[in-house]
């Protein structure tokens, strides 16, 4: 009895629960019992729902809007927003493409991501240090970079995509795995562990928390928020090599919607709007989600109309089911 | 009433004194939070025309039982009687109807409306929603509210603008604007300066005249026993004692029924100043207007004491690097200094602990350790990534060193009391803190014993060397641990007291109220305004 008792103080606090992992809640179990349940639909109706090739195929259509959400999600983990994403992301496929013939494949790929990453170096900088509102600075990069991106191109497709490009990238395999599902996985890795293992990660966090005490603690919250866009932008970046691999061409409107359906994904996957919260896996069931919704309606031949007025009955309801998470926590 | 045992007791169960029919009685009140019991069995009653102060640490659910009252939580069990009929409140619109009426600790003015909008909001009587605003009425009636307050306030400016003590008294007059029977205040003077203090009791005073029950939330002795017709004691969200408060009730009295012993006084080792200083700020105007200097040596704790508003905050502002000095120039370690921002105070060794612990300190999203560690993550990792092992061991020994008392490290930051979470943040600025630190109210808002342990370290830090600017409102603390306070009244450095004691307070309140060489009681008669105000007039 005596011994069990010293035991006992002389454990630490951290003896790990072996019942049910203390950070584990059952909220945070909602989205992948939804995620099951949605399949499960959608494969009653559409047994072709549960191949492997629509499996694949899905994999390769969520592709741009995971890595558009990764960006998404770093601006609005630190309090913001970005609406150019985009924008910025046909701006910087149709630079690589019209900069290919000159520099190569290589160098074509590296102008995409130093585009993206500049555009949103510049609304980072405007933002942070002089101190104006992300939502009105990104809506007018959006304005400018899709402006620019229609002078290069005088508003028509460039469809001169080397074969080398949309075979390795666009339709090439990786081990069996299609190229753009093994960079749009490896963009949220990296998203992932920038978030969750780096200094710039926990500022971010930080920064989304509480603004203000984050500078007064030392922080330089202008200089993080001022990466935050610009990581927002190479992800643009890296969206336009898939965007351009995958179509064969760099178009001057690549993807009108990809913005608000990254938006859609990172709160429906329960990333605080407010900032200062949320994670990569969660963002992932958002993308997941809106992935397989628009799947199983195209499979199921339902017109495009309703699936617009589909997702966006979904993404009421994931903000009104955050609501009422939050007030039970 | 006080020797005997037995009607305290009566008191304690809420027999009422003779001549009081409470406005508002609470009947065996309970309530949970998950697995914490907030209240238990909690009876109480608020007279008309007496303030009733509700006594206790932190966590003591003396807050609780103000929301309760106020239509913010419903109790789990017990009854709510008004004017003697059980009543059921469900919401704060509801308790405002009957009359109740509750401001809370944080501050909910629109920072962006006029003062004079700011106290209409939330009462444009017998109005509906298309109803036009009617200025002239309004201002008609917020003028003589303000007059009848004695608040001398421009109408049309916006509350942004006015020092936070000032935003404070406002939000009480915007409650006196619903004419309640029954007021109730959560720690109304924890933003406030000895001076704003005592214009709010006086406010009181007057309140009560006026028949209205006043329940004043509070862990401060001294107000009890200065403004108090009766206290309720409670601990652990039990009530432990009531009684009302006579000419021979005082501080140790009260202290001693609170803690269940005396008060013990701590003495201190002081020491004499050193001449090097670590930290010098020049061309500070003195009283005379000629240029003076403030220095702080290494280990040396000093005081910067003064009203809202006497310039201090422009000092602080100027050492943290969140503005620029407009006169002083500061020199660290014989070099000049002037840093642009917080994080370049922060890179050459200066360390800031803002006032304001839920809007400037506390992450509130993000985990105990993650608020600790803010400020060092670079000492464990390597280019940019984190080690969370390093991190984690790091966390767990300065949490312990910082007398936190925390289940989980990784658990949030809001599941700490107030004292742990100021505690986590003291860390946090130690993380920078290498030369200097600097401290604003650095125990505004949290229990005894927090208030002690902090005091405690910092005595430690700074034997081991480490320079701390303390600008308190919080005189006694202010007095108690620095080696020199410096009184500062409208813009100007009034006077130095090295190794002060409570036989120097008279001196420094004088000090700061501006009334130079004169003793302090020959202002006080019909005064209306402060004296800060009335220089700021002239």
């Amino acid at each position: 009895m005596r011994s069990t008792q010293q035991n006992s103080t002389m454990t630490t606090p951290h003896v790990r629960s072996f019942a049910w992992p203390a950070h584990l809640k059952l909220g945070d179990l909602a989205l992948p019992i939804f995620i099951v349940m949605l399949a499960l639909t959608a494969g009653a109706i559409e047994p072709r729902f549960f191949s492997w090739s629509n499996f694949e195929n899905l994999a390769r259509q969520i592709a741009p809007l995971a890595i558009a959400s990764t960006g998404q999600a770093f601006a609005i983990i630190s309090g913001g927003l970005d609406l150019s994403i985009a924008a910025v992301m046909s701006l910087a496929g149709v630079a690589g493409i019209t900069a290919l013939p000159h520099v190569g494949i290589g160098g074509c790929i590296a102008v995409m991501l130093l585009t993206g990453g500049l555009a949103g170096l510049a609304s980072g900088f405007i933002i942070a240090y002089l101190k104006t509102t992300p939502l009105i600075v990104t809506l007018g990069m959006m304005s400018i970079a899709q402006a620019i991106a229609l002078i290069l191109s005088n508003g028509v497709p460039i469809y001169n995509v080397p074969d080398a490009l949309t075979d390795t990238v666009g339709f090439g395999n990786v081990l069996g795995i299609p190229s753009t599902v093994v960079i749009s996985s490896a963009t949220m890795i990296v998203g992932w562990f920038l978030l969750r293992r780096t200094i710039f990660g926990r500022y971010i966090y930080a920064i989304g928390s509480s603004r203000s005490a984050t500078e007064k603690s030392g922080i330089d919250v202008r200089f993080y928020t001022m990466l935050v866009y610009a990581a927002a932008g190479v992800t643009s970046g890296v969206g336009a090599l898939v965007m351009t691999a995958w179509v064969g061409a760099a178009q001057p409107v690549a993807a009108p919607t990809l913005t608000l359906q990254s938006l859609a994904a990172v709160v429906l996957g329960g990333v605080a709007l407010t900032g200062g919260s949320g994670s990569m896996l969660q963002v992932f069931y958002g993308v997941l989600i809106l992935g397989m919704l628009s799947n199983a309606m195209n499979m199921i031949g339902i017109s495009d109309f309703y699936q617009t007025l589909a997702v966006g009955i979904v993404i009421i309801l994931a903000v009104i089911l955050d609501r009422v998470r939050r007030e039970h926590e | 009433m006080r020797g005997t045992l037995q009607s305290d007791v009566d008191a304690a169960r809420g027999d009422k004194p003779a001549g009081c029919s409470p406005a508002v009685e609470v009947r065996n009140i309970s309530k949970r939070f998950g697995a914490t019991r907030a209240l238990r069995d909690v009876s109480l009653f608020f007279c008309p025309g007496e303030i009733h102060c509700l006594l206790g640490e932190n966590g003591a659910g003396k807050s609780t039982i103000g929301k309760i009252v106020g239509g913010v939580y419903n109790a789990d069990e017990g009854e709510i009687h008004v004017d003697g009929l059980r009543t059921d409140i469900r919401s704060v619109a509801d308790a405002r109807k009957r009359g109740i009426v509750v401001v809370f600790q944080e501050l909910s003015l629109a920072p962006d409306l006029t003062v004079r909008e700011n106290i209409c909001l939330g009462d444009e009587r017998g109005s509906h929603l298309l109803s036009l605003l009617r200025p002239n009425a309004e201002d008609t009636r917020c003028r003589q509210l303000l007059a009848d307050l004695g608040l001398s306030i421009d109408l049309g400016t916006r509350t942004r603008k006015l020092p936070i003590a000032m935003q404070q008294l406002i939000e009480i007059a915007k409650a006196l604007a619903l004419r309640p029977r029954v007021l109730i205040l959560d720690e109304p003077t924890a933003m406030l300066g000895a001076v704003e203090k005592r214009k709010l009791f006086e406010i009181l005073e007057r309140v009560k005249a006026d028949g209205t029950a006043i329940v004043l939330i509070t862990h401060h002795i001294e107000e009890v026993i200065a403004a108090g017709d009766r206290v309720s004691i409670m601990k652990d969200g039990g009530l432990v004692d009531s009684f009302p408060i006579s000419g021979d009730v005082d501080a140790d009295y009260v202290l001693q029924r609170l803690a269940g012993k005396r008060a013990q006084h701590t003495t201190i080792m002081r020491r004499e100043r050193a001449k090097d200083a670590l930290l010098s700020l020049r061309n500070v105007p003195n009283r005379d207007g000629a240029a003076c200097e403030i220095g702080i040596a290494r280990g040396e704790i000093v005081g910067l004491y003064g009203v809202v508003g006497c310039g201090r905050e422009a000092i602080v502002r100027g050492l943290a690097g969140l503005e620029r000095f407009a006169g002083p120039k500061a020199s660290l370690d014989g070099q000049d200094y002037a840093p642009r921002t917080p994080a370049a105070a922060g890179a050459m060794g200066v360390g800031y602990l803002p006032s304001g612990r839920a809007s400037n300190g506390v992450l509130p999203a993000r985990a105990i350790r993650e608020n600790l560690t803010l400020t060092q993550l670079s000492s464990f990792s390597r280019g940019g990534i984190i080690s969370l092992k390093a991190e984690r061991a790091a966390a767990e020994q300065q949490l312990r060193a910082l007398g936190v008392r925390y289940g989980d490290q990784d658990n949030a930051m809001l599941s700490l009391s107030g004292g742990n979470q100021q505690k986590v943040l003291l860390g946090r600025c130690l993380g920078h803190a290498k030369r200097l630190l600097i401290l604003e109210d650095p125990t505004a808002g949290i229990d005894i014993a927090a208030k002690r342990d902090i005091h405690q370290l910092l005595r430690e830090r700074a034997a081991a060397g480490l320079s701390v600017l303390l600008v308190s409102s919080d005189l006694g603390e202010t007095i108690g641990l620095s080696d020199a306070v410096f009184t500062m009244f409208n813009g100007a450095i009034i006077n130095e007291y090295v190794a002060p004691t409570a036989t120097d307070e008279a001196a420094i309140i004088a000090d700061v109220l501006g009334e130079l060489g004169t003793a302090e009681h020959t202002h006080r008669q019909g005064d209306t305004g402060t004296n800060h105000e009335k220089h700021a007039a002239k």
